[in-house]
């Protein structure tokens, strides 16, 4: 997976782009790779926004909408309804056929992510992966108006547990329940994720602090850990584990997730995915793959929606073609 | 969880997920609380109703068959009742099934969902429980017929009259048999939530072509079956302990309701837990379930609430055995002892009042209640001083933290374990025989904070108005520091009724306060009660809206004894909606809290 300056988007991506598909939010970033493409080269921009966030979004909706002017079509998702923005999603994509010369570019920076979610296991439904390029914008911080790292916050409390449209899992009753979060910033959201779930055992990954798109915030993700440590007390020791992910390598947060869920064959797993958007396309291809994987959403209470993250200046391109050997499991 | 061998270094205070715990940890470590709930022991349809962590999944675990037959030193079959254990988690009922909703037939999908959920449960539980049975010819003869004569047959009903290749000739545990049932159905689980996903994602393709099952003619007749067999206690009822109902969609919450109402509670009887957010009491033909007709109600919060000395006792028994599991052999009083240089003034205060009431200078109808009334008022007051911080106020002691624990048990072990975490981190080679006093308080006072969403500054300032926020958790929270905010002023008053904690609805409350009210007890923020109406000529009750005593600290309440409530208006209420400090300043601006404190009957507390 390469990283580029956004100026040099352009070059690195392909020249024939039949769809280009982001969604608006009311972080700047989600305007952030739109702006660095070249729009003649784009048959038609699809911009999707969140219903809920509409009133703060609609700055940069314009701006995406200025952007691609005629070829842009606006579609609206649902927070709250994920069968209702499944259904949108599905509108959106079907008029394209995986034998079209034309490619698709997604910017996944701004989706949450269930819709981001729901998003790729229909790319993958469609069979439209290998025509497939993603874009994710990176930050150069989050929770921006705060300095002390203990002050920092993306989300706060939690609506609703559900498991995300597509992922569900083949889960049966009787079985233990093993619960993996690839925790973020977000440690309330996260521990309210594991009061909601009750698992029997829980394994909480870490993006790891070493490499280049965690290391700017890798107090805040040591201050987490203790928090989420401290919280879990439910869970004696043999019951948790905890282990790194790598939040700008696919492959490697593939496997490290994969050899955890190996460990837990004959259980439920229930995957939540708080990390980055990388990682929680990580979370779908193992999702895939393994049959008593679910992957659950908890939606927030509330969102840091004035200083949720100010806009880096490199993003990440890469593609899935060889991630998905299998077809789809239903 | 806490070795049987006694070891100081484990942290008596450990809490794991009932499910999870062994026989012999449940039993020495559960206290007998189903004289406060003799309801849940006795035949009949029963909803089991309280908070997380208030000791509900701990109740079932103790009432299954291997903590009982552990208990009581017996064997199965001399069991009162045999439970099953059958937990709803979020995770079992997935979104695709939003799409099958409301469409033609969804009733009997989401029933055969339910049927086989909880007939998994049966087979999986007496595949575990019978492991140790001893496996005579007579009794695998018993239960190879049971599983060819009763759930064959109603596996080929179900199926249409499908052929099912089931039968089964030799088995060698009875154990083996009722796993071979389990399994059996988790194919047939398996096809129908195959099924559900595919209609999720496409819903013009497919027919459903699998099993129908439901309760009267499915899991209903297996349970009959089963209770037949000769190791099975007789003439004894199943409980079906339903965990977690909340965690229902309305339509399947419907189905189980259908269940309840049928009249098959002698035989089987379902016990059902939830966490205050039942979806509905409706079936799915629109029949209404009654209590006490068709169930009866327990709830657990109102029990704890309403008698403080009960709380007290069940709580004090809990901390006792674990302090004696762990090898500490003092009483909690002792291990977490009171901050005594407040104590002292506080015995200095009340000495005062003491002589004070005899020359008729307080309210109160004896000088004992005097003193139980302003001793502790008195002293926030006076630490409060003219900066009104009164932060110096210690919140140590067992009787307080029982007070802060608000009637949920779990509550008072989280605090206690983080408490003897911190206390052994300090000297990690010498056994914690007491908590000192200055981590007592360091971590209630934490803990009220974490519990009001970690920070109140950061709700005030970073919530944008159109935020994502849900205007209503907005609302809540403005609610509740009014209400804080209010009590607050009352106990630094001069008035007869300083410990105010609760509110209740002057007049009939809007839809908006009905919902917000809800969603304060749903979060375990307010605790809800009736109480008699203001108008002494009509009559009637009227609902009242305890604080929460674990955020107590936030505003430096006094958490003990029996306290007094408010009277608000509808246009109050809602104005705090709006803001808690333009709501207060209109109190103050009011005089309201002048008029209308009235003392809560000694039955209701915490």
């Amino acid at each position: 997976m390469k990283k580029y300056e956004l100026c040099n988007i352009k070059q690195n991506i392909p020249d024939n782009i039949g769809t280009f598909i982001c969604c608006a939010s009311f972080e700047d970033r989600s305007c952030s790779i739109a702006k660095n493409l070249d729009v003649s080269k784009i048959a038609k921009a699809v911009i999707f926004y969140n219903e809920k966030f509409v009133s703060v979004s609609q700055k940069n909706i314009d701006k995406l909408k200025h952007t691609f002017d005629d070829k842009s079509v606006v579609k609206e998702l649902k927070t709250d309804d994920s069968i209702y923005s499944t259904d949108v999603i599905l509108g959106a994509l079907s008029d394209i056929s995986k034998d079209d010369d034309a490619k698709i570019v997604i910017d996944i920076t701004c989706f949450t992510h269930e819709s981001l979610l729901i998003l790729f296991r229909i790319l993958v439904e469609l069979q439209l992966l290998d025509s497939s390029t993603f874009i994710y914008c990176s930050t150069d911080d989050y929770s921006c108006n705060k300095k002390d790292v203990a002050q920092k916050w993306l989300s706060k409390g939690i609506i609703d547990v559900r498991s995300v449209i597509g992922y569900p899992g083949n889960i049966l009753p009787s079985k233990k329940c093993h619960l993996i979060v690839l925790t973020g910033f977000e440690h309330e959201r996260a521990y309210s994720l594991i009061e909601n779930i009750q698992p029997n055992s829980l394994a909480l990954a870490y993006g790891k602090a070493s490499n280049e798109t965690t290391s700017k915030n890798k107090d805040a993700s040591r201050l987490f850990t203790e928090l989420l440590e401290r919280k879990y007390r439910l869970y004696p020791k043999e019951v948790l584990e905890s282990f790194e992910i790598y939040c700008d390598n696919l492959k490697e947060t593939i496997m490290v997730l994969s050899e955890n869920i190996e460990k837990h064959s004959d259980e439920n797993i229930i995957l939540a995915p708080m990390n980055n958007k990388i990682t929680t396309l990580g979370c779908a291809l193992v999702a895939l793959k393994y049959t008593n994987v679910q992957i659950c959403y908890t939606e927030p209470f509330q969102y840091n929606v004035e200083h949720y993250s100010q806009p880096g200046s490199s993003c990440y391109i890469f593609n899935l073609k060889n991630y998905l050997q299998e077809g789809p499991l239903y | 969880m806490i070795n049987k061998k006694s070891n100081p270094m484990v942290n008596p205070f450990q809490t794991s997920t009932p499910e999870d715990m062994t026989t012999e940890n449940t039993v020495s470590l559960f206290v007998d609380v189903f004289t406060d709930f003799p309801k849940l022991l006795s035949p009949g349809h029963t909803f089991l109703h309280g908070p997380r962590g208030s000791g509900k999944s701990m109740m079932f675990r103790y009432l299954m068959p291997d903590c009982q037959c552990h208990a009581d030193n017996c064997s199965i079959e001399k069991l009162n009742f045999f439970s099953i254990y059958i937990p709803l988690k979020k995770c079992n009922f997935v979104s695709e099934l939003k799409r099958v909703e409301n469409v033609h037939g969804s009733d009997i999908i989401s029933s055969t969902l339910l049927t086989l959920h909880c007939t998994i449960n049966v087979f999986s539980q007496l595949t575990d429980t019978l492991k140790t049975l001893e496996n005579t010819p007579e009794l695998i003869k018993e239960t190879t017929d049971f599983y060819n004569d009763c759930f064959i047959k109603r596996l080929q009903q179900s199926m249409w009259g499908k052929d099912i290749d089931g039968i089964i000739t030799d088995n060698t545990s009875v154990s083996a048999i009722f796993k071979t049932a389990r399994d059996k159905c988790r194919e047939i689980y398996e096809i129908l939530n195959q099924y559900i996903k595919r209609y999720a994602i496409n819903p013009k393709s497919i027919d459903y072509q699998g099993a129908i099952c439901d309760y009267l003619d499915f899991l209903f007749p297996i349970l009959e079956g089963i209770m037949k067999l000769s190791f099975m206690p007789a003439n004894a009822p199943i409980y079906l302990l339903v965990d977690d109902a909340d965690n229902l969609s309305e339509s399947m919450t419907q189905i189980l309701n259908n269940w309840v109402y049928t009249r098959t509670s002698q035989q089987v009887s379902l016990k059902i837990s939830t966490q205050l957010d039942y979806k509905t009491y409706y079936t799915t033909v629109g029949h209404r379930i009654e209590t006490p007709h068709d169930y009866y109600e327990v709830n657990i919060s109102t029990t704890y609430t309403s008698n403080k000395s009960k709380y007290r006792e069940r709580l004090e028994a809990i901390v006792q055995r674990r302090l004696k599991l762990a090898g500490i052999d003092v009483l909690p009083k002792d291990f977490f002892p009171e901050y005594k240089k407040q104590t002292d003034k506080i015995a200095t205060i009340s000495e005062r009042i003491r002589k004070e009431y005899e020359e008729g200078k307080w309210n109160a109808a004896c000088v004992n209640d005097a003193i139980t009334r302003y001793s502790r008022p008195e002293y926030i007051k006076e630490q409060a001083g003219t900066k009104k911080s009164s932060s110096s106020y210690s919140y140590a002691g067992f009787e307080q933290l029982t007070h802060l624990s608000s009637g949920i048990i779990r509550f008072f072990l989280e605090s206690a374990f983080s408490m003897y975490s911190e206390a052994i981190s300090k000297e990690p080679s010498k056994p914690v025989n007491s908590i000192p006093v200055g981590i007592q308080n360091k971590v209630v006072r934490q803990e009220a904070n974490t519990f009001l969403f970690d920070n109140l500054d950061d709700q005030a300032n970073d919530c944008h108005e159109n935020s994502a926020s849900p205007e209503q958790g907005q609302q809540l929270m403005n609610l509740l520091q009014a209400m804080g905010g209010m009590f607050r002023a009352c106990l630094l008053s001069d008035r007869s009724e300083r410990r105010v904690f609760s509110i209740a609805l002057s007049d009939t409350p809007s839809e908006k306060i009905k919902e917000i009210l809800k969603l304060g007890v749903k979060l375990g923020y307010l605790h809800e009660a009736t109480i008699g109406k203001k108008n002494a000529l009509f009559g009637g009750r009227t609902r009242l809206y305890i604080l929460s005593r674990r955020l107590a600290p936030i505003w430096t309440l006094d958490p003990s004894g029996f306290a007094g409530y408010l009277f608000l208006q509808n246009d109050l209420i809602e104005a705090a909606f709006h803001s808690s400090d333009a709501m207060l300043k209109r109190v103050i601006k009011d005089d309201v809290l002048s008029e209308d404190i009235q003392l809560v009957q000694p039955t209701f507390d915490f």
